[in-house]
């Protein structure tokens, strides 16, 4: 019995409220170096408040309290003061004790329209089950400890039994796209290999063939280097074909590597190649070219055309001697075999590019770190994969599309009765009077034009038959003086000009030395050839009545004739130019659409110090029905990501934490970003929420940054974070839910009876000191 | 706890000073934000029906506004009929909603066009006075409009919005009611429109489903 009363009398005595007043400070204390030394506040949870010993000294508080105020019995009225201080304290320290067990704080995530009263519970671990049971979807989540995972257990759908076979504390989840381990996949193909290199071999293996349904080779590599790879690839079997455009035998086909080798004999001189392919991406391939240049040693023209090698469109063709023109001397073509190539480097990035017939090049990445698209069969429950779709044009007569197109619109122009400008009333009177169409020869006019590649119609070409004809009804009464007198002056100044820039002699330069009256207003056009002549050619035509008188007479040579109406219709802003402008709708598009199913690889990492880091991978064995199946998992921190099916598609499960269902609905009504006036600089964020309680009218409200929602039961709510910014974007938000089930019958009116308790101690003492 | 210590004293002076500290700030101790219970005294909710009549939308309204439902024997399938109409009580402002219900996200008709089907209303507008902004709202976002000028000789005013269902929702929805975009258009004299520019603001901001959207996870 006496050692019954020593110890009542121990736990109720003030040394053992030092002795524990010292072992909570130097719990905090350790708590505090190791949140510092690790940078985790898990970590120092896990230490301290976390800590089965912190509740042990909570408890030991409470009895050391309870039995210090009882060690005072018999009471007397002088106890009165200590005694309500103390039944405060153990108010505080109960609701503290009760608060640690049944009190819940988690996260409750939503987006503007929708709403949530699960709970996610941070740092808790729970496997989440679903199937699909006539027409609805059944979901359920079985909670576990690292303690309680090797057990087999039941879960909540009773014909499905599960028994956690290994539990990494850290590890990483990889996404396999196209290329898995040693094979590369493409949906409905047998697997083929992926090559392995730092560079590019001297002999290329032998590509696998599929049929898509066209015969395309399908090669995979692994290797760092791919940039060499693509290049190495690309130009593997690509042959080019030249031909000069007014000559039908000269036609040239070779490899492509080896004309970029050493320049070839071609027409009448020589033709060289350089090719750019830039570190493959989607952004940096639209500078992908072929740069061939012709040099014919007869009459000493040269040429560089520029051949763009990337995307959907029409490989386009540039003059880049003469960018006045929009054609070109000779026709290329690239032929090869079409080839699909997968490329993985060493970040397991995925680069897709395929290699078409006719040379031109379409790439897509996929980086597994950052997947933006993938597709769900069924909701997931029959996996999940990815896709690329590529499309392309294909004009077998690109020319002839536009021609068509043009006349189209000249013909509903005319339907429309819209008026015409001077050079097309000109024109179309003269085929009017020729008994023939002008929708259909005009852009016949403009083609030869084209094809003739001088900036006005050249005077001594042969015209087609029916423009042949057109022109020699070409009545120039029906033009004012002046325009003819201008015309006449664009014909002369371009006499002067032609040969210097097909010299390829700067046009700005010549007309600087020639000292052009109105040279400062050209400036602006100085670099675009095209523009600078169409400015020139406005120039003169606004001239008209300063300029000196000239001799009108024209001869009736037609090519003459068409060579005086292309300055008029220079000077109106109509040049071959046109055709090139002529939007058409293209009769073929090519597509390929691949996919690969997406799977997930799992490797495990040393743990990091920062527990918050810390990613658990978990394998588990899945029991129904006799059928066993093992499913490895990640955890999903945020309760977000994929669900894996099993059982063919029964069920899909996941790993995540535990989410517990509060009585507080919140609906999402609008999450907006304040700003300061005129600036971009956030005042406040806000969330417009409806939060109803089964048997409680709704509540409207807005939670903010300093403004919290808290119930009269102890749920508090906080706004923790809107995502995105953007004003006309969706928004989603994190609200912070904490619960103290007795924080208004335990914990704070306790503090203030220990406040009133205090007072009384020392108000009171006084007093009877003074009596 | 302590008994009577004489070493004590000076400390239980502080805490003296201390203890009137803590109750002043249980006093003054964050308050949680008010509350308004749904409906004010100046507004109601009402429920607003889709085209095949059931009750799709709510809004709150404010009680001098008169309401013109459709009769429930019309047919709504034309998408230039309005589901709902309401007249503020000079008469003179007309606020409409329509919605556009589709099955692709594809169908949809984007806000823009909507917008630039509204400026044409216009015989001439004022194009200073025109603002086009992006909004979200309730699982939808959009386009805001407020433009000025004049239609049929006199002046005019619009304020509307075309708010469409972001696409993370659209697959979460399974009619193609509840999928619909919608628009809000109020239309009168600037005078009808400034006076009740706030309550126009407020009724549009109060626009929601009935329904909520589930939540993706």
């Amino acid at each position: 019995m006496t050692w019954i009363i020593r110890l009542y009398n121990f736990l109720g005595g003030v040394y053992f409220a030092i002795g524990l007043i010292v072992a909570t400070a130097l719990l905090v204390i350790t708590g505090t170096f190791i949140e510092a030394k690790t940078g985790s506040h898990l970590n120092a949870a896990y230490f301290t408040y976390n800590n089965p010993l912190f509740e042990i000294l909570l408890c030991f508080f409470f009895i050391n309290i309870l039995l210090a105020s009882l060690r005072r019995w018999p009471f007397r009225l002088r106890h009165i003061p200590f005694l309500i201080t103390h039944l405060g304290l153990l108010m505080v320290i109960g609701g503290t004790i009760i608060k640690n067990m049944q009190g819940t704080q988690g996260v409750l995530r939503m987006t503007e329209g929708g709403g949530s009263h699960q709970l996610l519970i941070p740092n808790t671990y729970a496997i989440h089950l679903e199937k699909r049971l006539q027409g609805k979807v059944i979901k359920t989540s079985l909670p576990f400890t690292k303690e309680t995972f090797y057990k087999e257990v039941s879960t909540p759908f009773p014909e499905l039994r599960m028994h956690g076979l290994s539990f990494s504390p850290h590890g990483k989840e990889v996404l396999e796209t196209w290329i898995k381990g040693d094979n590369a996949i493409v949906a409905g193909f047998p697997p083929f290999p992926v090559h392995t290199w730092d560079l590019p071999p001297d002999t290329l293996p032998s590509p696998t063939h599929i049929e898509l349904p066209e015969p395309w080779m399908v090669l995979a590599v692994r290797t760092n280097d791919i940039l060499k790879t693509v290049q190495r690839l690309y130009l593997e079997g690509l042959d080019i074909e030249i031909a000069l455009k007014k000559e039908s035998n000269s036609a040239v086909k070779k490899p492509l590597n080896e004309l970029l080798e050493a320049p070839i004999r071609f027409g009448e001189g020589q033709i060289e190649a350089d090719f750019h392919l830039p570190y493959p991406s989607n952004e940096s391939l639209h500078d992908a070219f072929l740069r061939l240049s012709w040099v014919d040693f007869a009459t000493g023209f040269s040429e560089d055309i520029r051949l763009s090698l990337f995307g959907g469109d029409h490989l386009k063709v540039s003059n880049e001697s003469h960018p006045f023109l929009s054609d070109t001397s000779f026709d290329v073509e690239l032929k090869r075999k079409p080839l699909l190539l997968l490329i993985e480097d060493d970040h397991r990035d995925t680069f897709l590019f395929v290699f078409t017939s006719d040379g031109r090049i379409l790439t897509k990445a996929f980086q597994p770190s950052q997947l933006k698209t993938f597709i769900a069969y069924d909701d997931g429950y029959q996996g999940y994969s990815i896709q690329a779709a590529l499309d392309w044009k294909e004009t077998p007569s690109e020319k002839e599309e536009k021609q068509r197109t043009l006349s189209a619109a000249l013909k509903e122009a005319l339907e429309n009765n819209t008026p015409l400008i001077p050079p097309l009333s000109l024109f179309f009177h003269a085929c009017w009077q020729a008994e023939e169409n002008p929708t259909l020869l005009l852009p016949c006019f403009l083609d030869e034009w084209k094809k003739s590649l001088s900036p006005l119609f050249p005077d001594h070409s042969t015209l087609p038959p029916p423009l042949d004809k057109v022109m020699g009804h070409l009545d120039w009464s029906r033009v004012s003086l002046d325009e003819q007198k201008s015309c006449h002056w664009i014909v002369h100044l371009f006499d002067r000009l032609e040969n210097p820039l097909k010299a390829r002699k700067d046009l700005f330069t010549i007309l600087k030395t020639k000292k052009w009256p109105f040279l400062e207003q050209l400036i602006p056009q100085k670099g675009d050839v095209r523009k600078l002549l169409s400015q020139l050619t406005q120039q003169l035509f606004r001239l008209a009545d300063g300029l000196p008188e000239i001799d009108y007479s024209v001869s009736n040579e037609p090519a003459k004739q068409a060579r005086l109406l292309s300055a008029f219709f220079k000077a109106y802003e109509i040049d071959y130019f046109l055709l090139d402008e002529v939007d058409v709708e293209t009769p073929s598009t090519k597509n390929l659409t691949l996919e690969a199913p997406l799977t997930f690889l799992y490797e495990d990492v040393p743990p990091s110090s920062k527990l918050e880091e810390n990613v658990p991978i978990i394998t588990l064995n899945m029991t129904r029905g006799g059928k066993t199946e093992k499913i490895t998992l990640q955890y999903q921190r945020e309760g977000m990501g994929f669900k894996k099916p099993i059982f063919d598609g029964a069920y899909l499960v996941s790993f995540r934490p535990h989410y517990k269902a509060i009585p507080y609905h919140i609906r999402l009504r609008q999450a907006r970003q304040i700003n300061y006036p005129q600036s971009t600089q956030p005042y406040s964020y806000e969330s417009d929420i409806l939060v109803t309680k089964a048997g409680v009218p709704p509540i409207e409200t807005t939670l903010s940054m300093n403004r919290v929602y808290e119930s009269w039961d102890g749920y508090r709510f906080y706004l923790s974070s809107i995502a995105p910014e953007e004003p006309g974007a969706v928004k989603q938000i994190q609200i912070i839910v904490n619960h103290d089930p007795v924080k208004y019958l335990l914990t704070y009116p306790g503090a203030l009876i220990t406040a009133l308790g205090i007072i009384a101690l020392f108000w009171l003492k006084k007093i009877r000191s003074r009596a | 706890m302590f008994g009577n210590s004489s070493g004590v004293f000076k400390i239980l002076f502080c805490l003296r000073m201390l203890s009137l500290t803590i109750f002043s700030l249980i006093l003054t101790s964050c308050t949680s934000n008010e509350s308004s219970p749904l409906s004010t005294a100046s507004t109601r909710w009402i429920e607003i029906n889709d085209r095949n009549h059931q009750p799709l939308y709510r809004a709150k309204v404010p009680l001098g506004w008169n309401r013109q439902s459709p009769l429930s024997t019309d047919s709504l399938s034309d998408t230039t009929k309005a589901i709902e109409e309401f007249t503020t009580a000079e008469g003179n402002l007309r606020i409409v909603i329509h919605n556009f219900p589709s099955d692709m996200l594809e169908d949809r008709i984007p806000p823009q066009a909507q917008i630039n089907r509204w400026k044409q209303q216009f015989s001439f507008l004022n194009v200073e006075d025109v603002v086009v902004a992006p909004q979200a709202r309730g699982g939808f976002s959009g386009l805001f409009f407020s433009a000025s000028g004049v239609r049929e000789g006199r002046p005019y005013s619009i304020l509307a919005w075309s708010m469409q269902l972001a696409p993370e929702h659209y697959r979460q929805l399974c009619c193609r009611q509840m999928r619909a975009d919608y628009t809000i258009k109020a239309m009168g004299s600037p005078i009808l429109i400034d006076k009740h520019r706030e309550e126009i603001e407020a009724f549009a901001s109060s626009f929601e489903l009935i329904q909520e959207i589930p939540t993706p996870q």
